[in-house]
């Protein structure tokens, strides 16, 4: 019973959830209530899954476990959750329906918090639905909009194709180990075919992630969505996402030879391609979509690795990219989704300006930000499983992408376009705290990663 | 007597006292540096006082070095020593530099930078005492590279016009040319003996031939540039646009003669290598006599001068080139003198009459009795008459030729010598000779007079020393051979007479000759070419390839650069096309078949997404079928 | 004392926090705030060079754990090499912030950035650890993208770009280059990695020695920069203001020769004899093309930034000889470029600002109106040149020497080089003729002479020039000490 404690945080969210679906019928007024509600709950979640801290115990009989992955997994979910909806809160009245966008936000970030503890396929699938669907809605968030419903749908149709993929692939495996604990699944040996069964399974996240060549879905969906709702779509689930990637690859990967070449090509096709496809981008979303694809290319990189040092740089990664590109977005969603929106930022709101600039470089992979440090783990990993040429590849991508991330410094910093006139709704503070909060993590993640990679056991050979 | 660094180390302040002053204030102390140079000159009179009484020879009376940085952990030292060479410089040096900062007082004190030239004046005598007080070969290059900083400065004093512009920067490459010998001359030292001192150097190692001759070209090479050598030569001429005292001072007495005593300093070394000495003889004889036939046609007073420097350089390296240090040295220190007297009254004279043209001159020994004088002095010096010290001097280095065994050499060197004395004489004609053409003409300056009058007792006086020169070297000396003495003095009177005959008596029409010989006389018009050559084949092709590259450089290089960056734009743009076209291909092609999908769904072309969904089932199908045909 | 490297480091980080704390209407005061930090900076590092004991090696060390997963610490520390650096880095920080006196349009960023690209300088410089020597090395970037971008000139936008990507793109391989040696000795400490039981690990792997030398050369090499990488200096120059020009060309180009003295000479010995030659060759290349490039040009910045890549190639051609000789004189030239260098654009801003030309065609007879900014011109001018008796000359003289002693070196190649001084007083003595020299031109006619400020800030760099090249042991008694440890490393291998 004493156990079950391990799951306050999900749980909170969860009611969080509820209560914010239902604030209407709570004393207080207010458009922005839902989302305070959400704030304070998510941070709560946070803190709490922080003290609560890794448990070697498993719940529903090896079906959880929230080891120290999933516990940095469910921290970070559950912060940036609270950031976001902090941010919403200070933009409530611009945005219609806070109160769905911050139950649904919850919601998703409670399914990507779970999966981050799965221990077994079924429940795997289980919290990547429950993580994913909110999803579509906050992609079709404005009902009026056919562009967005239009994204919306194609990302619906898209990750339920891979979701059967998916639940294809996992049907080999339990049909060729009898079993869906990952600890069964472990000891079990896979011939060619569990090659196969490994890559249907994994081809879901794939595309979840949007990894080449299963991205096509994002940069639509994305440039269809209002940019708060990508904001939080294209960076807080993906945490959670390569946690389950992890999960996956360490249990096949020392069974199944050849998954770890696979991993290599989609790492290398997805830096490629995204890297290249974001530098003629005019809409922010689109290049930040693409500009994903390229992060999950350098994670899949150092999973391809196969080393416990891979994954859990993968895994910090994961956060050190969510954070800034999740911030990079709100700003957008403040400003407006096309380049030029955000010219002359600088002499409008200097602080969102600079932020701009650091989440950014953070993201090239500047020193001393999360972006180096994030990377130089990872590509220290794959180096140490000698793929040299792999990562001489992505750091020279990571150095070039400077040119599209700078594009949109040059809009912030020296585009010339007279004052504009966007109407902020009724803007407040709590949305640059969030930012600076985000900025906060942007600088400290990076410098702080080496006592939480410590505590999660990080050894290169 | 630590004291000897006072006498190079008192102008140097004389000069950083003035330089950083304002302009006023510095032309108001222009008499800092004289006092300077009466205090270096003081010195130097005691410096050769002790090694008189100290008899000295070869070997130096006084030395001191300081470690100027540690190279590896060996100190690497620079310093300072006395010896009998070192001695006769300094008095060289001072009296000169002396004479010439008095005259320039009366000369220049019309000038609005006076302040600024006296200051400049005084950096290069510093730098020229210390040059000859230094013991090793580091201190006497760097002191060598700030006399060139001087000489550039001065010629072009006048900066404001195009001539001394063009002359300056050309006297200050010409020269570092040489330079870049020199430097690799000192790397060799360097890697082979690991110092610089004359003394290591020149005794302290056991050099093979081979590395001789190449160190002791490198040096020669680099004396080439300053001494104004064939085929370095060419600056010193041009380098008459500075003021007339500068060019009695650096281009005629001291700086010029800086390669020669270079050379002197590294005779033992010469002598290891007796390729080295040949070459120098050859220089030396082909610049001599160069120089005395350019002399002959020039009509601008100071360029017949800067010719005759050139020349007598050329005999100063001939007698190098037997290896005689002394013969060398001891026509150094006369030609210092009566060269320095003769650009002296050359400039009272330009200032007389207002040109340089000889042709425009004549008639003024009545109008100026002192100048003619003082400069007939310098003149019957140069030409080589008894009892001037040119004749002394010049005699010395016959002898050394005759002896030496260079006949030919000594042939050459003769019909040099009647050049010299032709030249000279037709110089005199047209200045002082014929009828006068400026009736307003006048004397110069007391200040002006009072040096040339004291140059010219020394020119009469001075060659009288010639053996016991000799003797203070450490050599053994004596009184010039007769017949040498004779022969030369034949060859100066026979050199006078033509002189007279042509210039004076006006019995050869020389225009007539011109006119003969046209080709001919355009050789000597064009000073053997040397000029033209340079500046077609050097400088302009320097210049076309410095534009080359420079659009090589804009064009290629970052021309690759910025290609990178389209390039990448270009696969870029493609890329995404492609990630957005294949879609839409698809879509076309297989967007007919989903009609029935309900009307608010096809709004959404929904065609797109069903592609999507083949797209990433092929995408798996390829997968699966690369595993299987891969087989495990 | 533990606790000086990191101060004088980090002080201009206080800076840049209350320079961009400043509200609008104090932005005034931000001149003040830089100019104080950076004149404690100078002091302290005048402290730290009178404490300096010459023969006690690496000093004022600073060693904790940073990150101690991947054996990444906090390791600071000065030999004589880094000590000369720091105190040009800080110098001409200050010489930098006054001369940016002027500078109005958001006065507070500019110096923030200004001292934050300080902090990233001062840190190369005493850094003794590989990731923490990246760190402060892209530190840097940002700041002077800044500088230019925003206070530079017309195509300032390019010329910043390119500047970043270029020098980003240079860095990344030396990133690798850092990982893989980790990879193979476990740590990322330069001392360490100098040391036999590294090198004997980087021998045992086959070819990695060269490969990652050849990492390191490339990050470096763009820095110095050598030919043919070195297009973007002569952009970033020109369109940099100028406070920007003088710390890009005084203390960002060395940056890059730092780091081959530093860390891949030590390092990897082996790799750096066996490359000698080669590098060698670009030296002499850039040499002599950079010095006859620099004749061809008609806006005096890009002249000067042209000499630079000359004067650079003195640089590494001492550092490839291996000797000595060759390496005091490749940290002499440094030092002495540093000085040299940014006294001439200092010169040539106090010439922009009054005629707001730089175009040599429009400038002339400098002397003539205002002697002293056109004498001290023509004395940078001259020490740039290398004449003897000023510092210049003492780095040049030195590294040729090194050149001929070095049996890496081909003796042609110093010939060549030797050459190079020659042309080097071709292009600056012709600049000097048309721009100093002559009548005053339109442009030149009114203009005032030297302020008061001016005459402060450089003074320094004058005072400077004449005490090195008169007394060299000033510099290299510091240098020579710490150069003889290299050079013991590489005849190690030899």
């Amino acid at each position: 019973m004493r156990s079950y404690m391990l799951m306050t945080p999900e749980l909170v969210m969860l009611a969080t959830a509820l209560l914010a679906m239902f604030a209407d019928v709570l004393p207080v007024r207010g458009r922005r209530v839902a989302a305070w509600i959400g704030a304070a709950g998510a941070a709560a979640a946070a803190i709490i899954a922080l003290i609560v801290g890794p448990g070697a115990v498993t719940l529903f009989g090896g079906m959880l476990r929230f080891d120290s992955i999933a516990v940095l997994a469910r921290v970070a979910t559950a912060g940036l959750t609270a950031a976001y909806l902090l941010w919403l809160a200070g933009n409530g009245a611009s945005i219609g329906r806070a109160r769905e966008a911050t139950a649904l936000a919850l919601l998703a970030a409670m399914g990507g918090m779970l999966m981050s503890g799965a221990r077994d396929l079924v429940v795997l699938f289980l919290t990547m639905e429950a993580a994913t669907m909110p999803a579509y809605v906050l992609i079709g968030f404005d009902r009026g909009d056919e562009r967005g419903m239009e994204g919306a749908l194609k990302y619906f149709l898209l990750s339920m194709v891979s979701s059967l993929v998916m639940l294809y692939g996992m049907a080999f495996l339990y049909g060729m180990s009898g079993t869906t604990v990952f600890d069964g699944l472990r000891v079990t040996t896979f011939g060619a075919l569990g090659l196969i069964a490994a890559v249907l399974t994994i081809v879901g996240l794939f595309t979840k992630l949007s990894a080449a060549p299963f991205h096509y879905w994002s940069p639509d969906a994305y440039a269809g969505a209002p940019a708060f709702s990508v904001a939080f779509v294209s960076s807080v689930p993906k945490i959670a996402g390569v946690v389950a990637l992890v999960r996956i690859v360490g249990v096949l990967g020392p069974q199944v030879r050849g998954l770890a070449g696979i991993l290599l090509a989609v790492a290398v096709i997805s830096m490629v391609i995204g890297n290249l496809a974001a530098f003629p981008q005019k809409d922010v979303r689109r290049l930040m979509a693409y500009s994903g694809v390229a992060h999950v290319g350098y994670i899949l990189l150092a999973l391809a690795a196969g080393t416990p040092a891979g994954s859990l740089a993968a895994v910090l990664y994961a956060v050190a990219y969510a954070v800034p590109s999740m911030a990079v977005m709100l700003i957008v969603a403040e400003e407006g989704p096309a380049l030029d929106d955000l010219d002359g930022l600088l002499s409008r709101r200097p602080f969102a300006a600079w932020a701009m600039l650091v989440f950014l470089i953070s993201l090239v992979g500047v020193p001393p930000l999360a972006g180096f440090f994030g990377k130089l783990y990872m590509f220290s990993a794959a180096l140490a499983a000698d793929l040299v040429w792999p990562v001489v590849l992505a750091l020279v991508f990571s150095a070039v992408s400077a040119g599209f991330y700078f594009g949109i410094v040059r809009a912030v910093f020296f585009g010339q376009r007279p004052r504009a006139v966007r109407v902020h709704g009724s803007r407040n503070r709590a949305a640059d705290v969030a930012i600076a909060i985000c900025l906060l993590a942007t600088v400290l993640i990076g410098l702080l990663a080496g006592p939480l990679l410590s505590a999660m056991g990080f050894a290169l050979p | 007597m630590s004291w000897l660094i006072a006498i190079p180390l008192l102008p140097a302040l004389a000069f950083v006292l003035l330089a950083p002053l304002p302009r006023a204030t510095r032309n108001a102390l222009r008499w800092v540096p004289s006092v300077a140079m009466a205090g270096s000159l003081v010195g130097a009179i005691a410096a050769f006082a002790t090694v008189l009484q100290s008899g000295a020879g070869e070997k130096p009376v006084y030395q001191a070095s300081v470690v100027l940085a540690t190279i590896g952990g060996k100190p690497l030292d620079v310093g300072i020593q006395l010896d009998a060479v070192a001695a006769i410089m300094l008095m060289v040096i001072t009296v000169v530099g002396m004479c010439v900062q008095v005259y320039s007082l009366g000369y220049m004190h019309r000038d609005e930078r006076v302040g600024w030239y006296f200051a400049v004046l005084s950096l290069f005598s510093a730098a020229m005492l210390a040059l000859v007080v230094a013991s090793d070969f580091l201190l006497l290059y760097m002191c060598w590279e700030v006399m060139g900083l001087c000489s550039y400065l001065l010629i072009g004093f006048w900066h404001e016009q195009e001539t001394p512009r063009m002359a300056s920067i050309k006297a200050f490459l010409t020269t570092r040319v040489g330079d870049v010998g020199f430097v690799i001359g000192l790397a060799i030292m360097y890697a082979t003996v690991g110092s610089f001192g004359f003394e290591a150097v020149l005794h302290g190692f056991a050099w093979t031939p081979a590395l001789a001759t190449a160190v002791s070209l490198c040096l020669l090479f680099g004396a080439m540039g300053k001494s104004a050598q064939v085929p370095l030569h060419v600056w010193l001429p041009d380098a008459m646009a500075g003021p007339t005292p500068a060019s009695a001072l650096i281009h005629a007495a001291t700086m010029v003669a800086a390669g020669v005593y270079l050379v002197a300093r590294a005779l033992p070394l010469f002598e290891v290598s007796q390729v080295a000495l040949t070459v120098t003889l050859v220089v030396g004889t082909a610049t001599a006599l160069l120089g005395g036939l350019l002399a002959c046609v020039q009509h601008d007073i100071k360029k017949v001068l800067a010719y005759s420097t050139i020349s007598q350089l050329g005999y100063m390296f001939m007698a190098l080139g037997t290896g005689s240090a002394v013969a060398g040295l001891f026509h150094l220190m006369t030609h210092a003198f009566f060269k320095s007297l003769l650009f002296l009254g050359a400039g009272v004279i330009i200032h007389a009459v207002e040109t340089q043209d000889m042709r425009e001159m004549g008639g003024l020994r009545k109008l100026m009795p002192w100048t003619t004088a003082a400069f007939t002095a310098g003149a019957l010096a140069l030409a080589g008459v008894f009892p001037f010290s040119g004749f002394w001097s010049k005699d010395e280095i016959l002898v050394s030729l005759w002896n030496g065994g260079h006949y030919v050499v000594f042939a050459l060197a003769l019909f040099a010598a009647f050049l010299t004395a032709f030249y000279m004489t037709r110089l005199w004609f047209r200045v002082f000779g014929g009828p006068a053409q400026k009736a307003d003409a006048s004397e110069g300056h007391g200040d002006m007079i009072v040096p040339m009058v004291f140059l010219g007792a020394i020119t009469l006086v001075v060659g009288f020393s010639s053996p016991y020169f000799a003797t203070l070297l450490g050599e053994k000396g004596g009184w010039p051979d007769l017949a040498v003495a004779l022969g030369s003095s034949a060859i100066a009177a026979s050199g006078i007479v033509a002189g007279w005959w042509v210039f004076g008596k006006k019995a050869v029409d020389t225009e007539a000759l011109k006119a003969r010989f046209p080709q001919f006389y355009g050789i000597f018009a064009n000073k053997f070419y040397f000029d033209r050559t340079y500046e077609f084949v050097f400088v302009e092709s320097y210049r076309r390839l410095s534009d080359a590259l420079w659009s090589f450089d804009a064009a290629v290089i970052d021309g690759a650069v910025n290609g990178f960056g389209r390039a990448w734009a270009a696969v870029a743009g493609g890329s995404w096309t492609f990630d957005a076209r294949v879609i839409d291909g698809a879509v076309n092609g297989l967007g007919t078949g989903v009609r029935w999908i309900g009307a608010r769904v096809r709004r959404l072309q929904v065609g797109r997404v069903q592609t999507y969904q083949r797209l990433v089932m092929a995408a798996v199908i390829v997968l699966v079928l690369w595993i299987a045909l891969k087989g495990a | 004392m533990p606790y000086l490297l990191t101060t004088i480091v980090f002080l201009p980080l206080a800076a840049v926090v209350i320079c961009a704390m400043l509200p609008k209407d104090l932005a005034g005061a931000a001149k003040w705030v830089a100019a104080t930090f950076m004149a404690i900076d100078v002091v302290l590092v005048g402290w730290l060079v009178a404490a300096f004991d010459i023969k006690g090696g690496i000093q004022a060390v600073v060693d904790v754990p940073w990150v101690p997963q991947i054996a990444v610490r906090y390791h600071l520390g000065v030999d004589g090499i880094s000590l000369s650096m720091l105190a040009l880095s800080a110098l001409l920080g200050l010489i930098a912030v006054v001369a940016s006196w002027k500078v109005e349009k958001s006065a507070g960023t500019y110096f923030a950035m200004l001292m934050l690209l300080q902090v990233g300088m001062n840190g190369v410089f005493v850094a003794l650890d590989l990731v923490l020597f990246y760190v402060f090395w892209e530190l840097v970037l940002v700041p002077m993208y800044f500088l230019i971008a925003m206070w530079g000139g017309e195509r300032r936008q390019y010329a910043s770009l390119k500047f970043f990507l270029y020098t980003l793109a240079g860095s990344v391989f030396m990133l690798v280059g850092i990982i893989a040696l980790y990879l193979t000795t476990g740590t990322f400490d330069v001392l360490q990695l100098a040391g036999p039981e590294a090198s004997r690990a980087i021998a045992a792997v086959p070819g990695l020695a060269g490969w990652v030398f050849l990492a390191f050369f490339l990050g470096f090499a763009v820095k110095v920069p050598i030919w043919p990488l070195h297009t973007w200096l002569p952009d970033a120059h020109v369109e940099a203001p100028t406070a920007a020009s003088v710390l890009l060309a005084g203390i960002m180009l060395k940056m890059g020769a730092y780091g081959f003295i530093r860390i891949a000479l030590p390092v990897l010995p082996g790799a750096a004899r066996a490359s000698a030659p080669w590098i060698a060759a670009l030296a002499v290349i850039s040499i002599v093309y950079g010095a006859a490039v620099a004749f061809a040009q008609k806006d005096v910045k890009k002249l000067i930034a042209y000499s630079s890549v000359s004067h650079m190639g003195f640089v590494m051609l001492g550092i490839a000889s291996g000797t000595a000789a060759g390496l005091d004189g490749a940290v002499a030239v440094m030092f002495s470029h540093g000085l040299v260098t940014g006294l001439l654009f200092l010169m040539v801003g106090m010439v922009y600002d009054r005629t707001h030309t730089r175009q040599i065609a429009d400038l002339s007879g400098l002397s003539s109106k205002v002697p002293a900014i056109g004498g001290i011109f023509a004395f940078a001018a001259f020490a740039s040149l290398g004449l003897p008796g000023l510092s210049g000359f003492v780095g040049e003289f030195l590294s040729l020497l090194g050149s001929w002693q070095s049996t890496l070196v081909p003796h042609w190649m110093t010939v060549v080089a030797a050459v190079g001084v020659l042309l080097a007083a071709a292009y600056m003595l012709w600049m000097v003729q048309r721009v100093i020299l002559g009548e005053p031109s339109e442009a030149v006619s009114r203009i005032r002479d030297i302020t008061p400020r001016e005459v402060v800030y450089v003074l320094p760099l004058i005072v400077l020039i004449v005490v090195v090249g008169v007394y060299w042991g000033s510099l290299l008694r510091f240098v020579d000490p710490a150069v003889q440890g290299i050079v013991t490393i590489l005849a190690r291998v030899a």
